[in-house]
């Protein structure tokens, strides 16, 4: 779909955007939207909701004050089935937003997979899952990686299925706060930016499209060869060290969203990905040596 | 002083490093160098009853003689506070 057909069909029924296993519909008359769904989705299967003849995941509204009765329109609000789960912000936040909410929609609402707060690449058909918290510089590793031929399958949620243990792709755009969007910019000058959401909450936010080969593959699983648990810390020198997969298990279960709701089934996945998967935790403060240790990695025994 | 567990668990074992899921609670715990034999006696064997109690001598016995006691009691004390285990009589 082109810009105008997004703006149009966004304002109208509604546009649905096809992501990995997921089905979004999403309606809104912000303007905001229209550029940021055009510039970062323009890979993906974006095509007009036709109703309810069309299985829809998760239906998605980012109004406007004005929309639920206020005269000027300051603030978006995010809706899923007209539930709010967020508070409202300003409206140029709005593709920061709509980012957020659909990461929180699979997040809290699937349960076919082990959902894990990480980052997860892929190479030669072995994933790399980087569960990490917040400032660990797990996104700006990411998008580093991805730009030097590792497929994205999502810079936020690892999601592994209950029964194969295999890693689902949602390889959504990649996103960077503050300092980490000029390093990205700098450094892979050709990558694509949405627009920045600036003064949010995490700071200014900017998502990055992500490479046309992620998205074309965005069906194709695969089984998770390594887990490692980046820190990013400045002047760090860099150190890669094997970590004992009990303490591994752990901490994955700790990032995870679901592992609780899952009961014995979140545990049976984690114990048989981490058996077959080498552990690390890694510290770093300079990408190029990051982007070496991930392109010498040795294949799990 | 007898010991009787209080349900079943699943678990898994790297580097003397045990982690257990506790299957009547949902919950995860991590234990260092917990003998498998005590695990699989108490916590796994399906002709084991449940509510069957055994003393710290007598677990020392099946396990061989392997471990002293004072290192089985703090095991067993583990146990016991993740829920997994009680004291009776």
């Amino acid at each position: 779909m082109d810009k105008k057909n997004i703006k149009k069909s966004l304002a109208g029924k509604g546009v649905v955007l096809k992501l990995g296993f997921v089905k979004y519909h999403i309606k809104s008359k912000l303007p905001a939207l229209t550029e940021s769904l055009s510039v970062l989705y323009d890979d993906y299967h974006l095509s007009d909701y036709i109703g309810n003849s069309d299985f829809i995941d998760f239906h998605i509204d980012i109004k406007t004050d004005g929309s639920f009765g206020r005269l000027f329109t300051r603030q978006a609000q995010f809706f899923l089935d007209d539930f709010a789960p967020f508070n409202a912000l300003p409206k140029q936040h709005a593709p920061a937003i709509i980012e957020w909410g659909m990461n929180w929609c699979v997040s809290s609402q699937i349960n076919t997979h082990l959902i894990v707060h990480a980052a997860v690449i892929e190479k030669n058909g072995l994933a790399v899952v980087m569960p990490a918290p917040p400032g660990s510089g797990k996104s700006t590793l990411t998008a580093s990686l991805i730009q030097e031929g590792w497929r994205l399958l999502s810079d936020e949620l690892t999601l592994i299925r209950l029964d194969t243990f295999q890693v689902t792709p949602f390889p959504r755009p990649v996103s960077l706060k503050n300092e980490s969007i000029d390093v990205i910019n700098n450094r892979y000058p050709n990558v694509i930016f949405g627009p920045i959401s600036s003064d949010t909450t995490k700071g200014n936010v900017c998502h990055i499209k992500p490479p046309l080969l992620s998205v074309k593959n965005q069906d194709v699983e695969c089984p998770v060869g390594w887990i490692i648990f980046p820190k990013y810390q400045a002047g760090a020198t860099t150190e890669f060290t094997k970590f004992n997969k009990a303490r591994a298990l752990m901490d994955v279960a700790e990032n995870s969203f679901n592992y609780s709701r899952l009961g014995v089934h979140g545990f049976n996945v984690l114990k048989n990905v981490i058996d077959k998967a080498d552990c690390y935790q890694f510290r770093y403060s300079q990408l190029d040596e990051a982007i070496k240790i991930f392109s010498e990695l040795e294949q799990p025994l | 002083m007898l010991f009787r567990a209080l349900g079943k668990v699943s678990y898994c074992t790297w580097d003397d490093m045990t982690v257990i899921y506790n299957l009547g609670s949902g919950n995860t715990y991590l234990i260092e160098e917990a003998p498998i034999a005590m695990l699989e006696y108490f916590f796994c064997s399906n002709d084991h009853n449940l509510g069957e109690g055994m003393s710290i001598s007598d677990l020392s016995r099946r396990l061989n003689n392997e471990y002293n006691e004072g290192f089985l009691n703090s095991i067993l004390n583990n146990f016991i506070k993740m829920d997994l285990l009680e004291k009776i009589g």
